[in-house]
């Protein structure tokens, strides 16, 4: 709330309430007023204790009181005389400005004298007869009124138990009938350990005694109906049913107060609603129906909170009142809405659920709008008020008796034409201070941040963006650019992912005024860049005075205001930008991501080949093409590659790209200008280092810059496709409207990586064998290289290997040699040797490689020859490795076959031998090869248990 | 009759979007962005109550205090949005689901055409013309 009522400082005056504004009584819990005597706050340190039991610590589990300590000498609100008749009354308004305060705070339901008086005390009887009359002092004081009178005896020694002291009984009848007060309004109060406990009994009696006072009060605000006819009084009808609503909160009965205000909306309802009376009928309902709500969400239905609210800006849309002032109907319905949000939050708060589609950010959101709808309303009506009226047509607004009523006609409820000449000088008034007292934009704003978290809450990403646009744009209307440029450039990545064209188009111009009107070169040059793209929608003209203005910038001049029709003070404009451009500055240097905005210019880049060989240039192509309405002139273009050692070889600038030009061949025009709707090539070849053979090259980025590095420059960066920038999610503009040159750009391939694979050889390598293998045999491999290149080549190698799927068990049974005598028993399953240091061009040598295999199967063997060679590419010699492979499988078997018989002397097979028999052993060898075999030794090897029965046994082959 | 229809393709982005009245245009763009919020709510829960048909009409997405927006979704995600006004109290729920189906009818034929691709904005005559045949006639 925008006043706040110290509730111990009783106001003079009643705070102004602007319009659609709500009391502080009435957004409060209606708490029963207690008044409080006797007590000596803070001096006597007994009283303190007591009031302090009271009023500290209040938690929602005690009872609903508004403790009020009164001094002595208070005087309490006078009661009016009561009316006897209200024949001739006719009222003058709605509600009282005083009657909500005077309730909620002021007059007591209960008031409660502390006396300090034991049952023994020994001045008894004068003490009774004081604390007799400060009663009677108490009654006067309250004439008129029904409150509860209660008397506490605050007491130093503990009661008795049981109710056996008889002189306390016989003293406290005595003293009841001294101060004529019912037995059940005299209580004791012992100071002593448990004071607490006392407090809360006395609480609860007080809390009973005020039902009872409020009970009272609404019988005889009711006693009245009988009285009122409906034709004059239709105002009181509504007072009436008010009031009892309000007492009946005083009293927690909410659902009876609930009851009582709908009765008193009605009635209001049914009031004859002129341009005279309208603001205080709006003003009225608008307290009423904050009331309805408030109880219904209170009593945990929320969905008559909302119809109830729903049918109360249904009545009331429409009921615009006087035209002049309309911007106080804006005003009026953008409380409501806020009002209402505001109670919605409290519920949600205390537990209740709110939905996407059902939340209190709707309802901000609304009164935002409405808030918008006021400023605008005051723009076009206020504009030509330039003075305050003389005399004050406001005066006394403060001293007003009803709510919602004109200053200049207080109390007036006929229905006849007020006087017009008065009317106009209020209006005028009113509308002054609309104009120059009130700022809209605070009000805007603060009510759209509201909205924004609470759908930020609720699961409404997009209509967040919605309202931080709304409150961008309401930032630009009140000249605070960089908190506007800060929310517009945070919602614009997301309308530019889901390709809203016409709304990023709409914001985007937004920015683009903000960031002119103060002159911030940055924010001007990134946006202007992407404003004069062609995917945004706006006129070839606007953006060919944005593409000079950032030229203008880029030069150190001060550009032309990017959009037409902003008014705009030019000298202070310009002054701004001289400072930000002003030579003394740092130079101010700053990339552009190109991928994560709409991009003037669309950059592919392409490797001509996928592979490149090691001795060969790698050509890479970029493709430029402007989208902008005008040419476009930049200073350099880079490439930055993962492996930065090429980054330098591929760089052209204004100032030297003629030269480079020639010097590295670089092809197409080499003038670094872009002209619109057209595609431009810049080839690069470059050769690859040696140590990138066998490896990747990739274009992480390319890079143009705009402007100088001395003073301001710009550096767009594409970054290599494939990253998650936006360009790589949709389309900028779809592949089937381009024709032509279009068309033939953006099918061009991106290819940003390519492999540099070695060179291809050029020396020949034949090998010579003879299968099958035997095992164990010394297998000869003959291996001929050839030098066909045209240098000699150096360093040649001759590796012979298994293949690397071989198994461990083929790997651990091969042995490979160079020359028969070095073989040896371990096996060696790798050989690596230098063959020749050079090779002459057409030398040729010739190798013998042995392998001894130990087991059977097949096996594949790698000869592989590398070399080194030194080739000249572009008047550079450039060393190559070169590597020539060739794979032989081969197959091992067993050269020959044993078998062995035992034949007894008459040459037959025998199974069994017997013990001192000659026998015979016949042992078959089959040879298994297809080539012929030589025997060159055989042997019997016996067991000691058998002995030849011939002195010498000779082997056939020997004989 | 509807003030605003939109078709809204699979990735969030506008197919297509007219309105009665070109000045409250920007309005109604922001509005029917907004209302794809909601749209995404329904779709994640209707497909959370698996198996079955999800249901293309998803009904009223918000009622804002002059318009109602109304929403659709095809089984290839491309959205609908229709907003009509508040005042426009004749209009049941079966004239919208009505208006949808010609929408959807519509922006079939536009899919048929083998020259159109899809994700692009729409531009064809006959879309055109069953889109005037939903909106409000001034």
């Amino acid at each position: 709330m925008e006043f706040a009522v110290d509730k111990n400082v009783k106001p003079k005056r009643m705070a102004i309430l602007s319009i659609g504004d709500l009391p502080s009584e009435l957004t409060c819990r209606p708490l029963a007023v207690v008044a409080v005597l006797g007590l000596d706050v803070p001096t006597n340190p007994v009283h303190t204790a007591v009031w302090e039991s009271f009023t500290l610590n209040r938690k929602p589990d005690r009872a609903p009181l508004n403790f009020k300590h009164i001094k002595e000498g208070h005087e309490f609100p006078k009661a009016k005389p009561k009316r006897s008749s209200y024949e001739w009354h006719v009222p003058k308004g709605l509600l009282k400005t005083n009657w909500l305060h005077k309730h909620a705070s002021e007059v007591p339901a209960v008031a409660v004298l502390f006396y300090d008086l034991d049952w023994d005390d020994l001045l008894w009887n004068e003490k009774r007869v004081d604390c007799a009359n400060k009663l009677e002092n108490l009654r006067t004081n309250l004439q008129g009124r029904n409150t509860k009178i209660a008397l506490v005896l605050v007491q130093r020694n503990p009661p008795l138990p049981g109710g056996e002291d008889m002189l306390a009984t016989e003293r406290a009848a005595a003293l009841c009938s001294t101060c004529e007060l019912a037995a059940k309004s005299l209580f004791v109060l012992p100071h002593s350990d448990h004071l607490f406990g006392y407090t809360l009994r006395l609480e609860k009696a007080f809390y009973e005694f005020s039902q009872g006072y409020y009970h009272h009060e609404t019988r005889k605000i009711k006693s009245h109906r009988d009285h009122l006819n409906k034709t004059t009084h239709q105002l009181l009808f509504v007072r009436h049913q008010f009031k009892i609503g309000f007492l009946n909160e005083l009293k927690q009965d909410i659902i009876t107060a609930l009851k009582h205000y709908k009765q008193s909306y009605a009635n209001l309802m049914e009031v004859r609603a002129s341009a005279a009376n309208m603001l205080e009928v709006k003003t009225v309902a608008g307290f009423i129906n904050y009331k309805l709500c408030r109880l219904s969400f209170l009593l945990n239905t929320p969905l008559d909170a909302i119809s109830q609210f729903r049918k109360h800006i249904d009545i009331f849309k429409s009921k615009t009142g006087p035209a002049e002032l309309s911007f106080e109907h804006s005003s009026w319905l953008s409380k409501q809405f806020s009002h209402f949000g505001d109670l919605f939050d409290d519920a949600v708060k205390q537990g209740l659920a709110a939905t996407q589609t059902k939340h209190p950010g709707f309802y901000f959101q609304q009164a935002a709008s409405h808030a918008i709808m006021r400023k605008e309303l005051c723009f076009s009506l206020c504009q030509n008020v330039m003075e305050y009226p003389s005399p004050d047509p406001l005066e006394g607004v403060e001293d007003m008796e009803f709510f919602g009523q004109r200053p200049w006609r207080p109390g007036s409820q006929s229905i006849e034409p007020p006087d017009p000449q008065r009317e106009n000088k209020g209006i005028q008034a009113l509308q002054y201070k609309e104009a120059y007292t009130v700022n809209h934009s605070t009000i805007i704003i603060s009510l759209l941040s509201s909205a924004v978290s609470q759908f930020k809450k609720y699961r409404g990403p997009r209509m967040r963006r919605h309202l931080m646009v709304q409150m961008g744009e309401e930032y630009f209307y009140s000249r605070e650019y960089n908190k506007a440029l800060a929310l517009l450039g945070h919602v614009l990545w997301d309308y530019r992912s889901e390709r809203w064209q016409y709304l990023v188009s709409n914001i985007l111009t937004t920015a683009l005024r903000c960031a002119y009107l103060s002159a911030s070169v940055q924010d001007f040059l990134t946006l202007g860049l992407e404003f004069i793209s062609n995917w945004i929608q706006s006129g070839t003209e606007e953006k060919s005075v944005v593409q000079n203005g950032i030229q203008k910038v880029l030069e150190g001049n001060i550009p032309p205001p990017p959009l037409p029709g902003m008014t705009v003070d030019k000298e202070e404009i310009e002054e701004l930008w001289q400072k930000a451009l002003s030579v003394s500055n740092e130079p101010l240097i700053f990339t552009v991501e190109m991928g994560s905005i709409i991009p003037c210019v669309e950059c592919r880049m392409r490797f001509v080949s996928r592979t490149f060989s090691a001795d060969e240039r790698v050509v890479l192509q970029i493709h430029l093409r402007a989208k902008c309405p005008q040419p476009l002139k930049f200073s350099k273009l880079s490439i930055l590659f993962t492996n930065q050692h090429y980054n330098e070889q591929c760089e052209i600038s204004d100032e030297t790209s003629e030269i480079l030009g020639e010097a590295r061949n670089i092809g197409n025009s080499t003038s670094l200008v872009l002209y619109p709707q057209k595609t431009k090539m810049f080839t690069f070849s470059f050769l690859a280092s040696v140590s990138d053979v066998g490896q990747d090259i990739t274009v992480s980025a390319v890079a143009i810059q705009l402007g100088k590095e001395t003073r301001c420059c710009a550096i767009l960066r594409w970054p290599a496709a494939g990253n998650e920038s936006i360009a790589s999610r949709l389309p900028w503009s779809s592949n089937m409207t381009g024709l032509g040159d279009e068309s033939s750009f953006t099918q061009l391939e991106i290819q940003p990586t390519t492999k540099i694979i070695p060179r291809q050889p050029q020396l020949s390598l034949s090998i010579e064998h003879q299968p099958p293998v035997l095992m164990h045999e010394l297998y000869c491999i003959h291996v001929k290289i050839e030098n066909k290149e045209i240098n000699s080549v150096s360093n040649v190698r001759l590796l012979v290997d298994l293949d690397e799927e071989a198994e461990d068990i083929v790997r651990q049974h091969t042995s490979f040699s160079r020359g028969e005598e070095k073989v040896s028993s371990l096996p060696i399953p790798c050989l690596d040797d230098v063959v020749a240091d050079q090779l002459l061009p057409g030398e040729k040598i010739s190798e013998e490689v042995f392998m001894k295999v130990n087991n059977l199967g097949s096996r594949i063997i790698l000869i592989k020859v590398t070399y080194d060679i030194e080739v000249e590419v572009d008047n550079k010699t450039l060393l190559c490795h070169c590597t020539r492979e060739e794979k032989l499988e081969v197959d091992t078997m067993e050269p020959f076959i044993f078998s062995v018989n035992l034949l007894n002397m008459k040459c037959e097979s025998v199974q069994k031998l017997r013990a001192e028999e000659p026998f015979l052993l016949q042992v078959d060898v089959i040879s298994n090869t297809s080539l012929a075999l030589s025997i060159e030794k055989r042997m019997l090897d016996l067991c000691p248990e058998v002995k030849t029965t011939d002195e010498d046994v000779v082997s056939n082959l020997e004989e | 009759m509807a003030v605003a229809v939109a078709v809204i393709g699979k990735e969030n982005s506008p197919l297509y979007v007219r309105t009665v009245n070109p000045s409250s245009e920007l309005k109604f763009m922001y509005t029917i962005h907004a209302s794809l919020d909601v749209v995404e709510e329904k779709v994640i829960v209707g497909k959370k109550s698996s198996g079955e048909l999800r249901e293309l009409y998803l009904g009223l997405l918000y009622p804002t205090e002059d318009y109602k927006v109304y929403g659709y979704v095809t089984n290839t995600r491309i959205k609908f949005i229709i907003i009509v006004e508040s005042s426009y109290t004749t209009l049941r729920d079966n004239d919208i689901r009505q208006m949808f189906r010609k929408l959807h009818n519509a922006y079939s034929d536009v899919v048929c055409n083998p020259f159109y691709v899809p994700g692009d904005t729409i531009c064809s005559k006959q879309f055109e013309s069953s889109v005037k045949g939903i909106l409000i006639q001034e």
